[in-house]
């Protein structure tokens, strides 16, 4: 039991991580471009299958990870000039229902050509033995491995809007467009450039989650729900409250899957980020604490 | 070439479908300090915003320098050299004193470090809170960090959007003390308020704003003269 719940803890801040590093890049489209992106969960799944195409026509779970990036960082810089930019001035609704079309099509798109079944990625690596408090327990290494990447991901996140000028130039604009357009910030090309970099991130997600999840044609548009509650209750553009809510989420969902069926899970821990918004209004860092 | 740095001929700008800005004109010089005085929404906030290209206007153009910057993006406008102190301050709450200053883009051949410095030498204050989040400031302190961050961008023309309203007299004093060195510095200063003996202490020159329209200009020591003018434009209406 006690080596079933610290599994169970582990796995939630696995999954926890990659939710966050996910959702971080939602809020950031969110703020800096006042646009419900929908499609987010898209690129998500495009990182996914892509990492397993390249899997299985040159074997290399590891290059499909570095590929996978690249091409979702490309679609998104694609995704920003063909809609969001030209969009984002209309009614909200617009912006919304265009981007909504766009995940479909994306379903679509990966249905026809992979079919509707799941494609499993081998998991790398074996199995680690150690023990916790006693407790003798095995964990895949790369449960391990995603983590590792994940905080260097989120890191890399952190050092960007923190200590770069680009960086600060966009929590900037987030928080104030038009002043900081008035200091002479471009933050059109900002806004192209974010789309690339959180683009990317979600694409590295989405290849990451393959072996564990496996890969198939809803898997964005199932955490897309998932990613908007995460981005609200870590408070818009935080990355601090991203992790902190994702984790909340993941863990919540894998500990009580212990005690009961994984549909129940779900609605706990919608629940439980329900109770902290009761609580934090504001969500967890607040909007008055953008990216901290 | 105009011996203007700024001119607005004829201009007409709208908010949505409302007409705010009914061919407004005005010009200023290099080098010296205007305010633009009118009651409360007369069309002060959308003459910066005009003049910033955050409102484009309709029909008229907007010239500085002589080029007609009418209708050019807002980034490019301040890259030419106008750089504007918002109406409320808009402090980015998130981020450190010193992060404000890495906000604005710096020109070339000009160096952040220079220009840091140059702001810290005026604003004394802020360099003692550098890493100290913006919203913990009070508003006086909040005010200087906005000059400043104006002035990182080495502007010709500082746009000031009611730089003293809402400030306590202590921070009103300095505010006056800054925008005065800002044009010390050769910087041509333009700014709205609504009180009219604050503005006198540092304008060399008014235009009074009315529904729209330049409804008076003159010098200082003119309006000054001119209680009436004073009561009719900007005194509380009967």
């Amino acid at each position: 039991m006690t080596s079933l719940i610290i599994t169970q803890i582990l796995n939630g801040v696995t999954i926890g991580l990659i939710f966050a590093l996910v959702a971080i890049g939602l809020t950031i489209v969110m703020g800096l471009m006042e646009v419900v992106n929908f499609a987010h969960g898209s690129f998500y799944m495009f990182g996914g299958y892509i990492t397993f195409f390249v899997f299985s026509a040159v074997g290399s779970f590891w290059l499909g990870l570095v590929v996978a990036p690249v091409v979702c960082a490309v679609l998104g810089l694609g995704l920003y000039y063909a809609i969001i930019r030209p969009l984002r001035k209309r009614h909200p609704l617009e912006p919304l229902v265009a981007l909504v079309g766009v995940a479909m099509i994306c379903r679509q798109l990966i249905r026809n050509i992979w079919g509707a079944d799941p494609k499993l990625l081998p998991i790398p690596f074996g199995r680690v033995q150690f023990s916790v408090a006693g407790v003798e327990l095995t964990y895949p290494i790369y449960f391990f491995v995603v983590m590792g990447v994940a905080v260097a991901a989120l890191l890399g996140l952190y050092i960007l809007f923190r200590k770069s000028d680009v960086g600060i130039r966009c929590l900037a604009a987030i928080q104030d467009r038009d002043t900081a357009m008035s200091m002479g910030v471009n933050v059109d090309r900002i806004g192209s450039l974010m789309l690339v970099i959180v683009m990317g991130v979600a694409g590295l997600a989405g290849g990451l989650v393959g072996p564990i999840f496996s890969v198939y044609p809803t898997m964005g548009l199932e955490l897309i729900g998932l990613l908007f509650v995460i981005a609200i209750v870590g408070g818009l553009g935080s990355i601090g409250g991203a992790v902190i809510a994702g984790v909340t989420i993941a863990m919540t969902k894998s500990i009580s899957s212990i005690f009961v069926s994984g549909n129940v899970s779900d609605i706990l821990a919608y629940c439980v980020l329900l109770v902290i918004l009761l609580i934090r209004p504001r969500g967890i860092m607040g909007l008055a604490t953008v990216m901290e | 070439m105009s011996d203007y740095l700024l001119q607005l001929e004829d201009v007409h700008t709208y908010i949505g479908l409302a007409h705010i800005l009914r061919g407004l004109s005005l010009a200023l010089r290099p080098g010296e300090a205007v305010a633009l005085l009118g009651r409360n929404g007369e069309g002060k906030t959308p003459t910066i915003k005009t003049i910033m290209s955050l409102l484009p206007p309709r029909q008229g153009r907007v010239r500085f320098r002589g080029e007609d910057i009418t209708g050019a993006p807002t980034h490019q406008v301040a890259g030419m050299g106008i750089c504007v102190v918002p109406k409320g301050r808009h402090i980015f709450p998130a981020l450190t004193v010193m992060e404000h200053l890495r906000v604005p883009v710096v020109k070339k051949p000009h160096r952040r470090e220079d220009l840091l410095k140059q702001a810290f030498a005026i604003f004394p204050e802020l360099a003692e809170r550098k890493n100290q989040p913006a919203r913990s400031l009070s508003g006086g302190q909040q005010q200087m960090l906005v000059i400043a961050r104006a002035l990182m961008t080495k502007p010709r023309l500082l746009l000031l959007d009611e730089p003293m309203e809402g400030l306590a007299p202590v921070a009103v004093k300095r505010v006056i003390e800054s925008m005065k060195a800002v044009k010390d510095e050769g910087i041509t200063v333009f700014f709205a308020s609504a009180s009219c003996e604050r503005a006198l202490a540092v304008a060399g020159r008014v235009y009074i704003i009315e529904k729209g329209r330049i409804v008076y200009q003159g010098s200082s020591a003119e309006l000054m003269a001119a209680p009436e003018v004073q009561q009719r434009h900007l005194g509380v209406r009967e």
